[in-house]
């Protein structure tokens, strides 16, 4: 599988979905309810993203209507501000070659890497992976918020003379913070055996947690689902050689590398 | 060859009637009627007590196959009809995981095909075991969700939602029921973005579910015929009886008994549809029967799946 073109964008502009005032009652309801069994408020304020439009942006971007796709993957962490809508199945319908489509959560910064797998063992003519995060929760909530609303696109097809091939994934569950630098640089030598010029970018929490690691490059910080993502597509462009991304997802305790090899 | 090796379903036991349901889903007197006799729905199934994580805990406790076998479970993963069911970041998923002693299984969520989602689960799940070619490794699908908003406890005019949750051991060589087919077509075109659009989603879904459903028999290499029973999803009993003579198919042999005493459990009754089919004795080995749900709301999406007891 290659990965054929990148994408990405911010979207810094208020969303156009929360202008309707039936929607918004519509989900200010849903987060009502959301919220009520934990005891949490939610805010009257909503503003924040639907992944629905930063999405429908993205595909129009790596996406031409003669590159038909046969699966999409949505792969976020922090959920939109359009909590009910079947997203990944609306995009079907925009998405050239209308996919199988499906979203894939609840991973933290592991969902992309495993999105990844998935197109792997689908075996698709052409794969879409969209990273997506906003930056907006409608309530009170410990978790820290990303800086910016950003989202990548990862076009992926089994036409090994186009782009770059991804040459390997390595997922593993239930890392203590103590044990990620044993664990990232095994990975990062079995992945980049055979190759004497490695090129590394580590997401922000990969780096922290592994100070001794390799000459790299360090995503952007307060994007924890993006960030190395949207590092890749510049990585990429350089020069040839190996490149390998690797992030680690403190609370749910996942540390995932993917090699990919730019020509 | 994705085989589910066990199957476990919790459904509540406290179930509410039908008109107990009217004043807070808004339903007039002649809505509660029609969904009686006409939908064939009765009784609810809800548990009050128990959030989430609990519902998913006390179906994967129902699997005698899963203690003492907890190393091989490579994956976790469960299909969902809802796409946001708790307060970011709380995860029932990873909780229940770290309570089973799966802490090590790679866990995620696969949503937004809405009640679709849980039969993608199954088919993710065998993906992935196959591509590791381990034939020892064991997937863990959940399905199940919480009734906690009015869009996850009422499609109008069509069903209304209850509370439950499956369990499904999956493996790659398992001897029980084997997946021979998996077909799923989506139509985002039903999206709110694109306008109401309610009349014809009621005018396409059952020649929808009927292709979809035909395309899960052919690329099985079989016609209806040697289907020896369907597992419906439990949305209602007159959507089961037109689509049955939509295909040619004898109602009779689609296992409609849960529709009055559960409602519809979001991606659950393919499971206890199968519970119910081997407690009655429904399925005898070689058997072919068919799977199918319908992921319903903003989009539409139609799977089946047809498998070998």
């Amino acid at each position: 599988m290659n990965l054929i073109r990148a994408g990405r964008r911010d979207f810094p502009a208020p969303a156009g979905f929360l202008i309707d005032d039936d929607r918004r009652n519509e989900v200010a309801e849903y987060f009502a309810d959301l919220t009520r069994p934990y005891n949490t408020a939610a805010g009257t304020e909503l503003s924040g993203q639907s992944y629905g439009e930063m999405a429908k942006a993205l595909i129009a971007t790596v996406v031409p209507a003669d590159e038909p796709v046969d699966l999409l993957v949505l792969a976020f962490s922090i959920h939109d501000m359009w909590p009910g809508r079947a997203t990944a199945t609306f995009l079907s319908h925009l998405c050239p070659g209308t996919p199988l489509s499906f979203a894939l959560c609840d991973q933290g910064s592991a969902a992309p890497f495993t999105a990844l797998r998935l197109i792997r063992e689908h075996r698709p003519r052409r794969a879409l992976l969209l990273a997506v995060e906003q930056a907006m929760l409608p309530y009170d909530s410990p978790a820290v918020l990303p800086k910016e609303h950003r989202g990548v696109a990862l076009l992926c097809g089994n036409d090994d003379s186009a782009g770059s091939r991804i040459a390997g994934l390595a997922q593993h569950p239930d890392v203590a913070a103590p044990d990620v630098p044993a664990l990232a640089a095994q990975a990062l030598t079995e992945l980049s055996a055979g190759h004497d010029d490695v090129r590394l970018v580590l997401g922000e929490t990969l780096a922290d947690a592994w100070p001794g690691a390799a000459e790299h490059t360090r995503a952007a910080a307060g994007q924890p689902m993006t960030g190395v993502w949207w590092q890749l597509a510049d990585t990429l462009a350089e020069s040839a050689g190996l490149v390998v991304i690797g992030d680690y997802d403190r609370d749910l305790r996942y540390l995932c590398l993917a090699a990919i090899q730019a020509r | 060859m994705t085989a589910l090796d066990a199957v476990s379903v919790y459904t509540p036991a406290f179930r509410v009637p039908l008109e107990n349901l009217a004043e807070p889903l808004g339903l007039t007197d002649i809505q509660v009627r029609l969904f009686r006799r006409f939908h064939g729905l009765d009784e609810i199934r809800f548990d009050p007590d128990r959030s989430l994580a609990d519902l998913l805990h006390a179906a994967a406790a129902g699997i005698d196959g899963l203690r003492g076998q907890e190393d091989r479970v490579r994956y976790v993963i469960h299909g969902r009809a809802m796409p946001v069911v708790v307060p970011y970041p709380r995860n029932p998923l990873h909780e229940v995981c770290r309570q089973l002693g799966l802490a090590h299984a790679l866990t995620f969520t696969v949503t937004q095909q809405s009640c679709a989602s849980g039969l993608l689960a199954v088919d993710l799940a065998g993906r992935l075991l196959d591509g590791d070619g381990d034939p020892d490794a064991l997937a863990l699908v959940f399905t199940g969700e919480k009734a906690f908003t009015r869009d996850a406890r009422l499609l109008p005019g069509t069903s209304i939602f209850g509370e439950g949750a499956a369990a499904c051991l999956v493996s790659t060589d398992g001897p029980r029921d084997r997946l021979l087919a998996y077909a799923c077509d989506q139509q985002g075109g039903f999206d709110a973005e694109f306008g109401e659009s309610f009349d014809r989603f009621q005018r396409e879904y059952r020649p929808s579910l009927a292709a979809v459903m035909r395309r899960a028999v052919a690329e099985a290499r079989l016609g209806f015929d040697d289907i020896a029973l369907v597992l419906p999803h439990n949305v209602n009993i007159v959507t089961w009886q037109r689509l049955c003579h939509l295909i040619d198919y004898p109602v009779d042999r689609v296992v409609l008994a849960n529709v009055p005493v559960n409602g519809h459990l979001f991606c659950v009754d393919a499971f206890a549809n199968h519970r119910t089919a081997l407690e009655q004795g429904l399925l005898r080995e070689g058997d072919h029967y068919l799977v199918a749900a319908v992921g319903a709301g903003a989009g539409a999406t139609y799977s089946a799946m047809v498998f070998r007891h």
